[in-house]
């Protein structure tokens, strides 16, 4: 086995099947899908070049943190980032939904209030809640301590509940 | 004692509506310990309005998470070419450089 097909085989071992979860936080750090995108190859690229030096430990961990900087990279390079424009988030959110039993109304109520709430809230819910990161996982990504991911994460479900109309809830009240 | 044992037992599992308010969301993450969470369930078994309020904020992360679908494949299959590709023209790469 040549050092490059152990580069390839860890390549593939611990990068290629954490892609979905790169994008879904590239897209919760920059508005636009091609952004997220470019982002992801970027962190691919970079993740390749390091994977001999990786010790195999906590991957996903490890990714999150050359997302991070590659994005921090990748600011500094550019200019400011645009507000989020809706119709980019439209994009990404609404393709192919086929999951019958989503309440489209809560769903439509949801998707409204995300945009509402202020960005480090919608940041951390769309990373733990939406994309199923773990705290820590969320911190690493957005470089913050784990205890302010939670704090961010009750605040903005706070806010999120607090937009929706109640009977949108299952009829609960 | 046993009576006693008993009863000691039941008021350390009460919580009342404001300490189950702060810890509802840990307890909705699954981020409490054992004891935390028997209390807390033992409080929202009990009462309404609690119980109310974390049906609400279970369905409000039940959606969030449905949420996790949407991701377009067209993009998810570019990059997963971009990675085949990357790995691909590093070995000829390397190839040529032997």
């Amino acid at each position: 086995v040549s050092a490059e097909e152990t580069q390839e085989e860890l390549f593939q071992l611990h990068v290629v099947g954490e892609i979905d979860v790169l994008y879904r936080v590239a897209l919760s750090l920059t508005p636009r899908p091609a952004d997220a995108e470019d982002l992801v190859q970027d962190t691919l690229i970079r993740a390749f070049r390091s994977i001999e030096r990786f010790d195999g430990r906590h991957p996903r961990a490890w990714l999150l943190t050359i997302l991070r900087n590659t994005h921090i990279n990748r600011g500094r390079r550019r200019r400011p980032e645009l507000l989020r424009d809706p119709s980019s988030h439209d994009e990404v959110a609404s393709p192919n939904r086929t999951d019958s039993n989503i309440d489209l109304q809560l769903d439509a109520a949801i998707e409204r209030a995300l945009q509402q709430i202020p960005e480090m809230f919608r940041q951390v819910i769309e990373l733990v809640d939406v994309g199923g990161l773990s705290y820590q996982e969320a911190a690493q990504a957005l470089g913050i301590p784990a205890g302010t991911v939670m704090s961010r994460l009750h605040r903005g479900r706070q806010q999120l509940r607090s937009l929706i109309p109640q009977p949108l809830f299952g009829g609960t009240q | 004692m046993s009576f006693l044992s008993s009863f000691l037992g039941t008021r350390a599992k009460s919580y009342d509506c404001k300490q189950v308010g702060k810890l509802l969301q840990e307890y909705l993450d699954d981020q409490t310990n054992e004891a935390v969470r028997a209390k807390v369930q033992a409080h929202l078994m009990m009462c309404a309005d609690c119980g109310l309020e974390y049906k609400t904020f279970l369905q409000l992360k039940h959606a969030l998470a449905d949420r996790r679908n949407a991701l377009p494949e067209d993009a998810i299959q570019r990059l997963q070419q971009f990675s085949t590709k990357l790995a691909e023209q590093s070995h000829e790469h390397s190839d040529e450089t032997d």
